[in-house]
């Protein structure tokens, strides 16, 4: 593990994204102990002060501190996302190893399925099951676990293959093995490397993803300190007060950018090409 | 090769009755039904009963699904609750303001996409293909809504050269809609560039290091000949589909664009539709989305064929 | 006099340069779509009735009566009978002669039970009109009413032709022929909606050649669309919009003290707002004076206490309403609140400052125990589909007279009684009132009234605005006066651009 951060660090992109990653993780993990003011904290007498020593990124039209905002405002997306994203990446990756393994009839049916959830517009269907079950953490975490899981699915399924094809995996299969031992103890060793590079991405789509969904009214709600929130509210101020709209928007790009290079990074590291991968 | 092309077919609207099934499931298997989270608080007595006749509720789920499945084959997708007007009304002119949005976005943006990803993919680790992809990286990391301000800024209102908010009429012919559709074009561009090109440069790459490549070389073959003879043909072919996925998935992005400009189209209505929980609006519109994309995906199936003898040979 | 005439040769100088030019104004397609060209439909075209037809009486720009269709009007000592003269030689649109008859088919069809008009509940003090002769006509009330004609300025109680409308008193009349400044030329709600100059107005020629409505439901849409120069006026702006155009040599902006409200509504028969406890409650956890800055800034306000009349009206009460967030704790309590409430509010977009000030409120009904889930709604269709739908929703109105508001919002069973309030001594004092022909004890009934609805209303009117409208500075002959005042036919546009 030490050796594959120092790998890691040894190159300029992947100190970066590494460095980002932890700094916006530290950020939501201590906000409560960074933030200078209270994020929901209203102000009639200091609105949409420019930025200075008291107001780092200034204040916003409510009077409310934008550093303290930006600080608490990735809170909720890193939750959602990251939850959503260990979802995606155990279901996705469990059922890629084993279609993977097993192939055959099951294997090829299972994956017009696969195709078929594929060429389903995720969002759409996300909205659909808002309007019946409203917005919220409880719909939005189990929708996008399960549609970037059918994503991670299909990469996984494709390396899984490979592995299974090995001789350690044929020769386990004509001792007659059962199934389940040779996931775990030969597939699952052998692709942990890319489930992490895997998952590590689908979480950086699905943090843009989330603020969409902010942005459209159905992610976080008022008071909530959220960036997509943040710049949906402050938009129409970009000439007089870009400040508003700067910072929460350089926030999340950074932390998308420090986890996309992060999991280049680390592919590399391990030795796997994933150029090829589709953000999605 | 006929028989492929069927296939391809075939697995279209195999994948177009499975997303209508699940749509319709999930409706199903969720608590409530339309009338319920249509009226909310008032869903009781006889408000309750006369919407559950009028939508037909009593029935059972399998009769309901044969019933809108015909009717939407047919081109029928029934009636709003809330606008209490037939869907098909609702759509058509949206229908095609969106389908022009999105066509413009993709005319635009796959010719710019293909050349940038092949630029880069040459010169890989080089400055142009590190600013090329550095650029890409930020287009793909900054929500299109942040784009969209930004870009009505400069050109809407400091230089005034596009409208800011998307006004036309209902009716309103190509010409009229034009300048309007000028900036949302370009914000959904930028990200499919982006996203495009890098999967260009990841093919155009793994052909560079190709056994061939390197043959032709040795060869001594000039290598703009090489490229545009060798590489790029072949880099084409595995990013085709890739390309056709992308765009299917990135046209979420037509939701947010369209609230931005305020642009009458599918995703502004399926929005108001979400938020009124008119549920045969939305599964309508959802499902006309997903025929679109399954199109997509097709089209470039087929294209992929005709590229490619070998994929051809393979069928049979 | 001089003065006078020398401003009108200046508006004719300016009309007739300007001939060619188009004005362009947005409307909030409040209705989605299914807006009316009818006066008193629920769901009027506000910006489209407002050109196309004409009042008997209209508000200066003091806001007081003055002539427009009626000359001049007197009323019997009881003020029960009132008579108005009518301008002669007035056309509508499609050529009709203006006469009494279509004055006495105007205002009875406000009565309809079909229509079932938002205006029925203040109008139907009208008993019946006699056309006495072609230009002059006699209304006469139930019951005395010493202000009548605030009654008719009502921006609804529009003529229309009874011919055109086929004499018919329960059928909308949608044709828009009227006798207003601009005719209609082609309706449409949902997108641009065209009027051109009517030649034969019986006042002076509009100063603009066309006049075109323009669709754009969202708040911060517009003012996009009035910096990209899409429109030439926004009529109200919130107040950190306003550095946006402020120095800006391409813009005026403009601040009228007004009687307009934004405005959160409680269902007041609705739980848990059927206990007036609870009402209270969450109105007593509110600091008036710092949502006011909050939302409109400094001095784009004034405190109110949830009562509808303005302090530029002569009937206002000055209540005490300041914050007593251990009130509000108590008075929950004793409501069966005691670990806190949790309620649901509807916001949307619609008027300048709606979704900021359900924001504030949540804020400050916070520190009371009372915890407010903000839910968006689109602003398109939001007065047809969220208003008075919701238990819990904001709302807009723009200012009217303390008699016309308190029977349009508060008299049961009235058409935009959006609180659904309902009392029946709470009527019975509406109708001593109106029949009061002392000033002095008149204006201590409306007082009660105003002070019944802050005890135990449904209503929470933190402050009235003060409205922030910005034109493009193209446009001329558009005083600073509140909107029911603005004379669309004195505006002008210059410059060769469109």
């Amino acid at each position: 593990m030490l050796n594959l951060l120092a790998t890691i660090a040894s190159k300029p992109s992947g100190a970066l994204g590494l460095g980002l990653t932890l700094f916006h993780l530290a950020l939501a993990v201590l906000a409560p102990w960074i933030a200078p003011f209270d994020p929901t904290a209203q102000n009639a007498d200091a609105i949409l002060l420019a930025p200075d020593a008291t107001h780092l990124m200034g204040t916003d039209t409510l009077g409310r501190d934008v550093f303290s905002r930006v600080v608490y405002g990735g809170r909720l997306a890193i939750a959602v996302t990251f939850t959503a994203a260990v979802i995606a990446t155990l279901w996705g990756g469990f059922a890629g190893i084993f279609f993977g393994t097993v192939g055959g009839r099951v294997d090829e049916y299972s994956m017009r399925i696969v195709d078929a959830f594929l060429s389903m517009p995720w969002l759409l269907f996300l909205l659909l099951i808002i309007s019946i079950g409203g917005a919220g953490p409880l719909t939005i975490i189990p929708t996008l676990g399960f549609f970037y899981g059918v994503a991670v699915l299909r990469v996984v399924r494709g390396a899984a293959m490979q592995v299974a094809a090995r001789d350690f995996v044929t020769a386990a299969k004509a001792r007659g093995e059962a199934l389940w031992p040779i996931l775990s103890r030969e597939m699952f060793p052998n692709l942990s490397d890319i489930l992490l590079v895997e998952g590590a991405m689908r979480w950086s789509w699905m943090l843009l993803a989330f603020s969409s969904l902010s942005f459209l009214g159905f992610g976080a709600t008022p008071p909530t300190p959220d960036w997509g929130l943040m710049v949906a509210q402050e938009r129409g101020l970009l000439s007089t007060a870009p400040w508003g709209v700067f910072w929460p928007c350089a926030a999340l790009s950074s932390l998308i950018i420090g986890i996309n290079l992060l999991a280049d990074a680390v592919g590399k590291a391990l030795g796997l090409d994933r150029a090829t991968a589709v953000a999605v | 090769m006929p028989s492929l092309i069927l296939r391809r077919f075939g697995f279209a609207a195999f994948t177009i009755g499975f997303v209508s099934i699940v749509m319709f499931a999930a409706v199903e298997a969720l608590p409530g039904n339309v009338c319920t989270s249509f009226l909310q608080r008032f869903a009781q007595g006889p408000r309750l009963e006369r919407c559950i006749e009028q939508q037909g509720l009593e029935r059972p789920a399998l009769v309901r699904y044969g019933d809108w499945v015909a009717g939407a084959v047919q081109g029928d997708f029934g009636y709003s609750l809330k606008k209490r007007k037939p869907i098909n009304e609702l759509i058509r002119e949206r229908f095609r303001n969106t389908a022009l949005l999105g066509g413009l976005a993709a005319l635009l943006a796959i010719p710019f996409a293909i050349f940038f990803g092949i630029a880069a993919g040459v010169r890989r680790d080089r400055p142009l293909d590190l600013s090329l992809s550095g650029a890409a990286m930020l287009a793909m990391t900054i929500p299109e809504f942040v784009t969209a301000t930004a870009l009505i800024y400069v050109f809407a209102i400091v230089l005034q050269w596009f409208p800011a908010v998307t006004i036309v009429s209902p009716g309103a012919g190509f010409m009229q809609m034009l300048p309007n559709i000028v900036l949302p074009v370009l914000v959904l561009s930028a990200v499919l560039v982006a996203h495009i090109m890098r999967m260009m440069r990841a093919s155009v790459i793994d052909v560079m290091a190709s056994d061939y490549v390197h043959m032709a070389r040795l060869k001594g073959v000039p290598e703009r000949q090489i490229i545009w003879k060798h590489v790029v043909p072949n880099a084409m072919i595995p990013a085709l589909n890739v390309i056709a996925l992308t765009i299917a998935w990135l046209l979420a992005g037509v939701v947010v664009v369209e609230k931005v400009f305020n642009y009458p189209g599918l995703g502004t209505l399926m929005i108001q539709a979400i938020f009124d929980r008119d549920l045969p609006l939305v599964q309508a519109i959802a499902l006309i989305f997903s025929v679109i994309y399954v199109g997509v995906n097709l089209a470039a199936d087929l294209a992929a064929l005709a590229l490619d003898p070998r994929l051809r040979r393979k069928g049979h | 006099m001089k003065k006078s005439l020398l401003l009108s040769a200046a508006i004719a100088l300016a009309s007739t340069a300007a001939t060619a030019e188009t004005l362009r104004i947005p409307h909030e397609l409040g209705f989605g779509g299914s807006e009316s060209m009818d006066p008193i439909s629920p769901q009027r075209f506000y910006e489209a009735i407002q050109n196309v037809y004409s009042r008997l009486v209209r508000q200066g720009e003091d806001g007081r009566p003055s002539p427009d269709l009626a000359l001049e009007w007197s009323a019997t000592p009881d003020a029960k009978e009132w008579t108005f003269k009518l301008r002669p030689d007035v056309t509508f649109h499609n050529g009709n002669a203006f006469t009494a008859e279509d004055v006495a088919f105007s205002l009875m069809r406000t009565q309809s039970e079909t229509i079932d008009s938002p205006t029925k509940g203040v109008m139907g003090i009208i008993d019946h009109v006699e056309a006495v002769d072609p230009l002059t006509v006699k209304v006469v009330l139930k019951d005395s009413h010493a202000d009548f004609p605030l009654l008719t300025m009502d921006y609804r109680i529009k003529m229309l032709d009874a011919e055109t409308c086929g004499g018919d008193l329960d059928a909308l009349c949608e044709s828009g022929n009227g006798t207003g400044p601009f005719e209609l030329t082609g309706l449409d709600a949902l997108g641009t909606t065209t009027m051109k100059r009517f030649e034969n107005y019986y006042g002076s020629k509009a100063g603009v050649e066309n006049l075109e409505l323009i669709a754009i439901a969202d708040q911060d849409a517009r003012v996009a669309a009035l910096q990209a120069g899409q429109i030439d006026l926004v009529y109200s702006v919130s107040a950190e919009q306003v550095p946006l155009f402020a120095n800006n040599p391409d813009f005026t902006v403009q601040s009228v003290p007004s009687g307009r409200w934004v405005g959160l509504v409680m269902n007041t028969q609705t739980e848990p707002f059927i206990d007036p406890r609870v009402r209270k409650a969450i109105r007593m956890s509110a600091d008036r004076d710092a949502l006011g800055k909050l939302v409109y800034g400094k001095g784009g306000f004034i405190v109110s206490c949830d009562h509808p009349v303005w302090t530029g009206d002569q009937y206002r009460k000055e209540i005490d309403c300041s914050r007593d967030v251990d009130g509000a704790r108590a008075l929950l309590a004793e409501a069966g609140y005691a670990d806190g409430l949790k309620v649901e509010l509807f916001v949307s977009d619609i008027s300048e400052g709606a979704v900021k000030m359900a924001e504030v409120l949540q804020n400050q009904a916070k520190d009371a125990g009372i915890e407010i889930e903000l839910v968006p709604a689109p602003a398109d269709g939001y007065w047809g589909d969220v208003w008075m739908k919701e238990a819990f929703f904001a709302t807009g109105w723009s200012q009217r007279p303390a008699d016309q508001i308190l029977n349009e919002a508060y008299r049961s069973g009235a058409a935009w009684n959006e609180t659904a309030w309902n009392s029946a001594d709470f009527d019975a004092k509406l109708d001593a009132a109106r029949s009061e022909l002392d000033f002095g004890k008149r204006k201590e009934l409306y007082g009660e009234l105003q002070k019944e609805l802050w005890e135990t209303g449904g209503s929470f009117i933190p402050v009235h605005l003060n409205i922030t409208r910005v034109l493009s500075s193209k446009i001329g002959g558009l005083p600073p006066v509140e909107g029911f005042s603005i004379r669309y036919e004195d505006v002008t546009k210059n410059g060769s651009g469109s």
